[in-house]
């Protein structure tokens, strides 16, 4: 019966940790002096453990989810590129629309990773 | 930026010396009297919306037509400017994009001086300042307010990938971004909608003209492509856009079709990309084709003067495209005549393109003047 208890402990700990790994990202960058719309979808269930990883940090290091989205997008600015990602990742969801103007430093390695996936067509 | 809902046909589109509306202020009755304080109001938001733009860093004693460029290299970083690698009279770098940045910059300068008499983007000598190698992977170019911004392509990807080339390549791309900036100083179109579709579309209009006038063609001789050169041959397309057939530019199955209409009738509705700017500009960009088309030789000679005067005379920011249409009618008129060829063929232009000008009631600036004055004893 003990076992039995640790058996599940241990089984539903691990569920929740493989959910709070579970992520889902939408990409859509429009506009650009050339209009091309391009569009990414990165689910984790479709990656390999490395990749995983390596997009795990790049959602921290752009600190995604403690980002303050300004209300200014600056849009006024011609031929730049305007991005919206949402990122549903364990329980949290959020979605930040930017445009080069606004785009963090600490973005910059999150949104060339997924302007290279949606160049491929993935 | 004052974004207040004028009407098309309002006199602040045309120029009325400020003395005279001192004029009617002193003598005209009260309605008048009001119209007229309303105008200086106006225009005087619209001066000081326009001195609001972010000054750029000018030469402090810059001679009348002496162009200065100044080209900076990011290399690959965020960082703005970057390195200084290019400055005026230097001798070229050697490095492709910021030697096409230097003499693209300098065509478009000469093409606003030489023809249009205007001295640089703030028609003051303004510096031409321009960055290169911005970012990695960056598939763009922009004007930022102050400068004109450059990506290096996809060079990020493998070359078998590559879809886009360096976006100085294309020199029509060059003059684009740097008459984005003539327009913020000039009509101050905001970048929405409607105003935002011209405001695309006269930055092709001078783009196309640069490149038409290095290369000596005529309006018939032009291709009227905009970004010819900078798709990699991996790319089922000539170019990012044709201002003579709107939407044929490229079809391709990673990048999609070039979706911009050519008449009025096609007109995409979307909130994207500002209001679909980069799309709906095909209309004005043809009915520009139109004009030089029906008036041949060179287009920088009688269209793009008639184009550059209404920009900078007609316009205000949130000017639409029947505006601009029933504007460059006005333009020709006043530069070459009522009736004349010209005007014949800017109405033309705009018609092809379903775009029919309020001949009845614009009768051009005078009229309306007039009207205004009705009444009044000077
Ligand atoms: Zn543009």
């Amino acid at each position: 019966m003990v076992i039995y208890l640790v058996a599940f402990w241990l089984g539903s700990v691990y569920n929740i940790l493989e959910k709070q790994d579970n992520f889902n990202i939408q990409f859509q960058r429009t506009g650009g002096f050339a209009g091309i719309v391009t569009n990414a979808e990165i689910d984790s269930k479709r990656l390999d453990t490395e990749e995983i990883e390596k997009i795990k940090l790049l959602i921290s290091q752009s600190n995604f989810f403690g980002f303050q989205q300004t209300d200014s997008l600056s849009k006024n600015i011609p031929d730049q590129f305007q991005y919206v990602i949402t990122i549903k990742q364990g329980d949290k969801k959020k979605t930040i629309e930017l445009t080069d103007s606004t785009v963090p430093d600490s973005f910059i390695p999150l949104i060339n990773y997924l302007t290279q996936k949606s160049r491929k067509g993935n | 930026m004052t974004e207040q809902h004028q009407h098309p046909h309002d006199p602040i589109n045309c120029i009325i010396p400020p003395h005279m509306v001192d004029k009617i202020i002193e003598n005209g009755g009260k309605d008048q009297i009001e119209r007229a304080v309303k105008t200086l109001n106006i225009s005087d938001q619209i001066r000081s919306a326009r001195q609001s733009v972010p000054e750029a860093i000018k030469r402090t004693q810059a001679v009348a037509g002496q162009k200065n460029r100044l080209i900076y290299d990011a290399q690959n970083g965020s960082t703005l400017p970057g390195t200084l690698v290019r400055s005026e009279g230097d001798p070229a770098t050697g490095d492709p994009a910021a030697d096409e940045a230097y003499d693209g910059a300098g065509a478009t300068f000469d093409l606003y001086y030489e023809i249009f008499e205007r001295d640089s983007i703030d028609n003051n000598g303004m510096d031409l300042i321009s960055i290169v190698h911005y970012l990695q992977g960056y598939d763009n170019a922009f004007w930022n307010g102050e400068r004109m911004v450059y990506g290096d392509g996809d060079e990020d990807l493998p070359v078998s990938q590559r879809l886009f080339n360096r976006f100085t390549i294309a020199i029509d791309i060059i003059g684009h971004e740097l008459t984005h900036g003539v327009t913020q100083y000039e009509a101050g179109l905001i970048y929405k909608d409607q105003p935002g579709a011209l405001n695309e579309s006269f930055s092709d209009v001078f783009g196309s003209l640069v490149k038409q006038r290095i290369n000596n063609q005529t309006a018939a001789q032009a291709d009227w492509l905009i970004g010819a050169g900078l798709f990699t041959s991996k790319v089922n397309g000539n170019a990012i856009r044709s201002m003579k057939n709107p939407g044929t530019a490229y079809d391709d199955p990673l990048l999609g079709k070039d979706p911009q209409p050519g008449h009025m009738n096609n007109y995409v509705q979307t909130t994207s990309d500002n209001g679909g700017v980069h799309i709906n500009s095909g209309i004005p960009n043809r009915a520009f084709y139109g004009v030089a088309r029906e008036l041949g030789g060179y287009a920088w000679e009688k269209a793009g003067k008639i184009w550059y005067v209404t920009l900078r005379d007609k316009l205000n920011s949130t000017s639409d495209f029947h505006t601009a249409a029933n504007m460059t009618f006005e333009v020709a008129a006043e530069l070459y005549g009522k009736n004349s060829p010209e005007q014949l063929a800017v109405q033309k232009g705009w018609d092809e393109v379903g775009i029919v000008l309020n001949l009845d009631k614009r009768k051009g600036c005078g009229n309306i003047f007039g009207s205004f004055l009705a009444g009044i004893s000077l």
